[in-house]
Formats: structure tokens, C-alpha cells, sequence
């Protein structure tokens, strides 16, 4: 018997067992999301000699980095929850050192689309309360349209403009 | 088969010291051999050189030996060669394949290396090229374990580093492979330093930003090294060398840079007691291979303890002296150096 047949079944094994483990991940009935060219656009260049063939996409999203916004996203009890100390208050001298120096931790991230925390965002659109502040944010405008994509995300919200 | 083929190469090297040395022995007119009888054992060392390097590719002269090194070279430039033509033409072609042939083209050039390799491990005089399409086999299965993951849409895991690992151990244990079991063995601590975040809920790729799971990891593999030697002699050295490459180099990285610690401790604090650790670790590693004969080991602990000392230097002293008084000073420790080390060879020597 050839001395690489183990080299081989590992590796059809590990082929295997990714294929195995995709299979039985999209077992079920399928849920689908219709999305458009307003939240999904194609990515990545495909003329250049040597490039990756394949079509990419990629999903458009609002980051909330605002500091004020964060806070009612992401407040400190979610934060405490995925891991991170939370004692220090921000302002403090040594706060920078010390969350500066925090490991990132690991955590699932679910989008929204068109769900009941767009509705209150367009409430308080309609109350023009953030609406200024809200255009200046780094978001992809469309003429043709001026809906809002809110999408939740570790509990809260983000939003994604159309 | 490689445990043979070393053997085998100690062989040569001692036939070739005492040719040296009888020839060096004649011309100062010390040797008590007869002509005949130096000619009988000059024959059958001729005859067991060529039955070594027939059947071990042995090199019999010292010129054999840094041609062989040359030849090490062009194994590595040419499998990263064909790595990459062979992961550009996949990406190529990729677009307009069903995922059944996509997946069966990724796996097709790393069995297709592997048949190479099978094919001319056992030849005569080919064992360069079956050293080179195990490079290839290597490369060409990572990628693919990678891109069948990207390819069914799941996150890049440091799962995966254990199947790529094992299989690069699994192919260099079939025909004695060093350097693919060395990258192998680099994939495997990887893994095993990930666990150490994954299981405290960090993303694994702090692997590389905290280093001390991995430095930890690595040095667990330098000491168990030896035990393997059940498993064949051969994979002793590279095993040993790449716990020492990471573990000492990850050393030098926490002596140097501020912030790459996992310990509790501020920045400044934890470099700090790297940089009191690093000197101490690495010259006993360095004295401890020379007392082994592992000169490759000791040419490692010392040029990272030489690393360490300029980077120290530079951080203390750049800023402190005038540009003359600093090249200076730096000469005058390199004296220093040569001094300290020649007195460690003599006292190894006479050890």
C-alpha cells in the first residue's frame, strides 16, 4: 500500500467533512431574503489578468459609530455580556490604556430589513429630530428612492440608507 | 527512508573525513598505512560510496553538499512556483464550473502532486523532485481546504488549520519530507494556540496579536522534540527547530513591542519582563544545543540573541549618542561578542 494513502484520506476526509457540515447546515426548509441592488452591490475587478473569476458582492450597511448612538445600541450590559470589562467610565484618565488593550471577543451580528425598528426610526425621522445629523453620516444615497433600511445588530439597531 | 538516507549521508561524510585526513597524514609523512593496504580500503569506500549514492542520493564530496543546498533552494522557489500557478488558474477557470467540479478541480492538484511524489520518491537521483511535488501537494491542499470553506459560504476557522496540518504531517512522515513537516508543524501550533482564545470567546486570529498561547505552544513542541524519535530519527531537528523558530522569535517579538503580551500587566511592564527573560532563555538555548552538536539550533538562539541586543541598543542609545560615539560603541561590543563566544567554543570543546 502506497505510504501517501494517508496523506490522501485526510484530505479527502477534510474536503469531505466541509461538505458534510455545509449540507447539514442548509438542511430545512430554506427561509429566503429577497434583497435588491440597494442593499447588495457587486464587488471586486474582474478585467485585470491574473483576478479572482468569481462574482463577488457585497451587502451595504450603516455603521453607528457615533459614541451617543453606540451607547443605546450597545450599551454596557451587552457589552458585559460578550466578555468585555466595563468598570472603567470613559472619561477617565487611564480608560484609553486599559480598553485599548481589550482582546476583541467574538459575537453574531443580525441584520434587520424593514422590520419594526424601521418603523420607529422613521418616526423619528418624521420628527426630523436626527434628520440633519443622520445625512451627514457616511451613508449610500439613491436619488430614485428615500426609504430606510434599518438592521438590528447586537440587539440594537443600525440602519442602511436606499 | 529517511532514517536510512541519513545514515547513510553520515556514512559518506565519515568516508569522506578520513580520506581527508589520510591524504593530509601522507603529505606531512605521518602515516603508518601501507600503499596497498590504504589502496584495498580506498577501493571499497569507492565501491560503498557509489551503492550509497545510488540507492540514497548521498553527497560524497563537499562540493556535493553545497550544490545540495542550492538544490534545497530551487524545491522551495519551484514548489512556490507551481503553488501559485497552480491557485491563479483555479481562480481562473472557477467562474464557469458547478460547485461539484470546482470542488473536484481543488482536490484534483493536490492528489495529482501526491501521484508525483509517489512516482519519484522511490527513483534513483529524482528525490529532489518528489521533495518538490510534496511542497506542492502541501500548498495546493491548503488552498484547497481554504477554498472549499469560502466556497460553501462558511467563516475561516482555525479548524481548519487541523486537517492542513495533518495532512502536510502525513506526507512528510511518508518519505521523510523536513521542511513540509516543519510548515505542518507550524499549521498545528496555530491550532493549538487558537484554542486558547476560541474557548474564552476571541477571535482565534488574536493568535498573532497576543503571542504568549503560541510562544507557549511552540516551546512545548521544542521539549517533547526528542520523544518523537521512536518515530523516526530524522524528524527530530526540524520538529526541535520549528518550536525554536516560533518559540524564541515570539520571545523577541514580546521583548521589542509593547502591546503583544496577554499578561495582565501594562505594556511597558510586560515588555519589560520579556526583555529580562529573552537574553537569559536564549543563551542557554544557545549553550545547551552547543553542548548537543545541534549547530543549526545554536546559529538560531544566537543571531535572535544578536536581534535582541541591536534593537535594545538602538531603543537605548540612539537618541543618547552622537552618531560616531554609536557606531563605536557598537564595534567595540562586537569585540566584545567575539571574545565571549570564542571562549564559549573552547569551553565546549573541552567539555
Amino acid at each position: 500500500m502506497s505510504r501517501l494513502i494517508v496523506a490522501t484520506i485526510v484530505l479527502l476526509g477534510a474536503i469531505g467533512g466541509l461538505l458534510a457540515a455545509a449540507s447539514w447546515n442548509r438542511g430545512g426548509d430554506p427561509q429566503v431574503l429577497t434583497l435588491s441592488e440597494r442593499e447588495v452591490v457587486l464587488a471586486g475587478p474582474w478585467t485585470t489578468r491574473d483576478a479572482d473569476t468569481r462574482p463577488q458582492v457585497r451587502i451595504r450597511w450603516q455603521p453607528r459609530e457615533d459614541p451617543l448612538d453606540a451607547r443605546l445600541w450597545l450599551p454596557d450590559v451587552t457589552l458585559r455580556e460578550l466578555g468585555f470589562v466595563t468598570g472603567l467610565p470613559a472619561g477617565a484618565p487611564e480608560a484609553r490604556q486599559v480598553y485599548g488593550r481589550a482582546l476583541p471577543r467574538t459575537a453574531w451580528v443580525a441584520f434587520e430589513l424593514a422590520g419594526p425598528d424601521w418603523q420607529l426610526m422613521e418616526q423619528r425621522l418624521r420628527m426630523g429630530a436626527s434628520r440633519d445629523t443622520v445625512d451627514q453620516e457616511n451613508t449610500v444615497s439613491c436619488p430614485s428612492t428615500r426609504a430606510w433600511i434599518p438592521m438590528r445588530c447586537g440587539g440594537a439597531t443600525t440602519r442602511a440608507r436606499s | 527512508m529517511a532514517e536510512e538516507r541519513e545514515t547513510a549521508q553520515r556514512r559518506a561524510d565519515r568516508v569522506r573525513a578520513f580520506r581527508e585526513e589520510i591524504d593530509a597524514l601522507r603529505a606531512e609523512g605521518a602515516c603508518p598505512i601501507a600503499d596497498a593496504e590504504l589502496a584495498a580500503v580506498r577501493d571499497h569506500h569507492d565501491r560503498l560510496l557509489a551503492d550509497l549514492a545510488s540507492r540514497f542520493d548521498v553527497d560524497r564530496t563537499a562540493h556535493g553538499r553545497q550544490v545540495s543546498l542550492g538544490l534545497r533552494i530551487a524545491t522551495l522557489l519551484g514548489a512556490g512556483a507551481f503553488v501559485a500557478a497552480l491557485t491563479l488558474l483555479v481562480l481562473r477557470v472557477w467562474c464557469g464550473l458547478g460547485q461539484p467540479a470546482q470542488v473536484t478541480l481543488l482536490c484534483a492538484a493536490p492528489l495529482a502532486a501526491l501521484a508525483v511524489v509517489q512516482v519519484t520518491a522511490e527513483r534513483r537521483g529524482l528525490r529532489d523532485i518528489a521533495a518538490l511535488f510534496a511542497m506542492v501537494a502541501l500548498g495546493t491542499a491548503w488552498f484547497a481546504i481554504g477554498q472549499t470553506a469560502t466556497l460553501l459560504g462558511m467563516p475561516f476557522s482555525p479548524l481548519l488549520f487541523w486537517p492542513a496540518a495533518g495532512f502536510g504531517i502525513a506526507v512528510a512522515m511518508s518519505y521523510g519530507f523536513g521542511l513540509v513537516l516543519a510548515l505542518s508543524l507550524g499549521a498545528l501550533l496555530v491550532a493549538v494556540a487558537s484554542v486558547f482564545f476560541v474557548s474564552g470567546g476571541v477571535p482565534w486570529s488574536a493568535v498573532f496579536e497576543r503571542l504568549e498561547p503560541l510562544v507557549g505552544t511552540a516551546w512545548m513542541l521544542a521539549i517533547v522534540a526528542p520523544r518523537a524519535e521512536p518515530l523516526g530519527n530524522w524528524l527530530v531537528a526540524p520538529a526541535r527547530l520549528t518550536g525554536l523558530v516560533v518559540g524564541l522569535g515570539g520571545l523577541l517579538v514580546l521583548a521589542a513591542v509593547e502591546g503583544t503580551s496577554v499578561l495582565a500587566l501594562q505594556p511597558s511592564s510586560a515588555r519589560l519582563a520579556y526583555e529580562c527573560v529573552f537574553p537569559f532563555v536564549s543563551i542557554v538555548v544557545t549553550w545547551q544545543r552547543l553542548r548537543a552538536h545541534d549547530p543549526a539550533a545554536a546559529r538560531l538562539a544566537g543571531t535572535l540573541l544578536g536581534c535582541f541586543l541591536l534593537i535594545r541598543y538602538v531603543d537605548w542609545f540612539w537618541d543618547l549618542l552622537p552618531g560616531w560615539a554609536f557606531f563605536l560603541v557598537l564595534g567595540a561590543l562586537s569585540l566584545a561578542a567575539i571574545g565571549l563566544l570564542q571562549r564559549a567554543r573552547s569551553r565546549v570543546e573541552h567539555a
